[in-house]
């Protein structure tokens, strides 16, 4: 329904088929909102509507952040380790802000076995409770690869996802300054985007284009860094 | 495909025991723009003055327009870099004694053109950069952006094949270093020149076609034709 027609109803006098075509069309917005799924039992409906439109920005918002999964198949890149093990590993290097729990690293493994891309060795000893260790297969190695050598989005969040790939990249002994080269040449091409959108760009245009150059910069000023310092980490992890 | 203008072939150049260089290859073609990005002491500016004939390496070979530049004798290179080459560094190196236009008829009276037409070009030229009004001022009484402004239309009044600038907005701040940019683009694809630019400003390389990394000494594996995912 466009607006001009619920313009045309709401400025109607009020009438019962005013308000149902209204409580038909706000219930469509809602639904657009908030994707498919129900509130849940008890839960106050406008506590459910702005959670959910909330969750589903955050959502879009941590697309760049670690990818769990493949950091944990990474690190399953080094050797055969069991869930306990490898929990501890991701904690080292990624759990800074939030650690990782034993329920998500196992069901993650479930997930990866049944993807093909570890195996199962059955029982090995190891630090933690658990004997079941685990393999990366050649199809498991190649989505590592493929995610580290895929140069992200720019955002906001992209450091930790990238960060996760160097760690990971120089704990295989893979080439970490190429995959930080791949993202810088994305992270220009998209500034160049920029530049030539304010090149024909009126005021406001160009202060939106500065913005985000601004933004990309500060990433580019990450990623040298990185790269100047990739010795210093190597050294780090590979010790660790 | 298009030849290249300007081909850099194992370019290795050492002071004392320091390797600047260590085995650069590089093709710069006809009307682009590259950017040579890399850190401080990488072999950056290096390059650029070897590319530029203004030093001569050790090993390996600068070749524009089909000829090799370091088989040249001195005075045949110096003749190339007044006619062919046209040079920006970061502070502009304007002569602080003479007037913004006698700045920039200099390569035309040093090339042996005519006093009264290197001034009527030179005004040309000052226009296009937006600092004709300008012509008559001390480099002094110039703001950065200005008198970068005029070093850039010294740099483009003969109209060379190549124009070298080596960190050209690196002393101005951002608005001003976007309006150098800018007009020296815009007048440097009008007339078809190419142009190496070296920065470490990420926002000044966006303005250019392509960039290369230079990294102790050698171009980033990554940029290089044909460079593979390593093994």
């Amino acid at each position: 329904m466009n607006l001009f027609a619920v313009k045309q109803i709401y400025y109607t006098p009020p009438t019962r088929l005013r308000r149902i075509v209204l409580a038909i069309w706000g219930l469509a917005v809602v639904k657009r909102l908030v994707g498919p799924g129900g509130r849940p039992r008890g839960q106050p409906r406008q506590i459910y509507l702005i959670d959910s439109v909330y969750s589903r920005c955050i959502h879009s918002k941590s697309m760049n952040e670690i990818q769990t999964s493949t950091a944990l198949l990474g690190l399953l890149g080094a050797g055969p380790s069991h869930g306990y093990d490898l929990k501890q590993e991701y904690d080292k290097f990624f759990g800074t802000k939030r650690t990782l729990a034993f329920g998500q690293v196992y069901a993650t493994l479930a997930r990866l076995l049944k993807a093909g891309y570890i195996v199962s060795l059955g029982g090995l000893p190891g630090s933690g409770p658990d004997r079941k260790a685990y393999e990366i297969t050649p199809a498991g190695r190649a989505q590592v690869e493929q995610w580290m050598f895929t140069p992200d989005i720019p955002s906001q969040t992209l450091q930790t996802n990238l960060f996760a790939k160097t760690v990971i990249a120089l704990l295989l002994g893979d080439d970490a300054e190429h995959l930080l080269d791949l993202q810088r040449k994305l992270h220009l091409a998209q500034m160049r985007e920029l530049v030539r959108t304010k090149q024909t760009g009126d005021i406001s245009t160009i202060l939106l284009c500065d913005h985000a150059l601004f933004h990309i910069e500060a990433d580019l000023r990450w990623i040298e860094l990185t790269s100047a310092r990739l010795n210093e980490l190597r050294s780090q992890v590979v010790t660790s | 495909m298009t030849n290249a203008l300007m081909s850099a072939q194992n370019l290795q150049k050492s002071f004392g025991l320091t390797e600047a260089l260590r085995g650069i290859d590089i093709d710069i073609y006809p009307g682009e723009v590259v950017a040579v990005m890399g850190p401080s002491g990488s072999g950056k500016s290096t390059l650029l003055h070897c590319l530029a004939g203004v030093l001569s390496p050790d090993s390996g070979e600068v070749i524009f327009d089909g000829q090799p530049i370091s088989a040249m004798k001195e005075r045949d290179r110096a003749r190339l870099r007044l006619t062919q080459f046209g040079f920006v560094f970061q502070f502009g190196q304007l002569l602080p004694d003479v007037s913004a236009a006698d700045n920039v008829t200099m390569p035309l009276l040093l090339a042996g053109v005519k006093r009264k037409t290197a001034l009527v070009m030179a005004s040309e030229w000052l226009n296009r950069f937006g600092v004709g009004t300008k012509a008559d001022k001390l480099p002094t009484q110039l703001s950065g952006g200005e008198a970068q402004r005029v070093a850039v239309a010294r740099a483009m009044v003969t109209k060379p094949k190549i124009l070298f600038a080596d960190e050209p907005t690196g002393s101005l701040d951002s608005l001003a270093g976007e309006q150098v940019l800018t007009a020296m683009l815009e007048q440097v694809r009008a007339v078809g020149t190419t142009v190496v630019l070296i920065t470490h400003d990420p926002r000044a390389a966006a303005y250019a076609d392509r960039e290369v990394i230079v990294r102790d000494g050698q171009l980033s594996p990554s940029y290089r034709t044909g460079a593979k995912v390593a093994e």
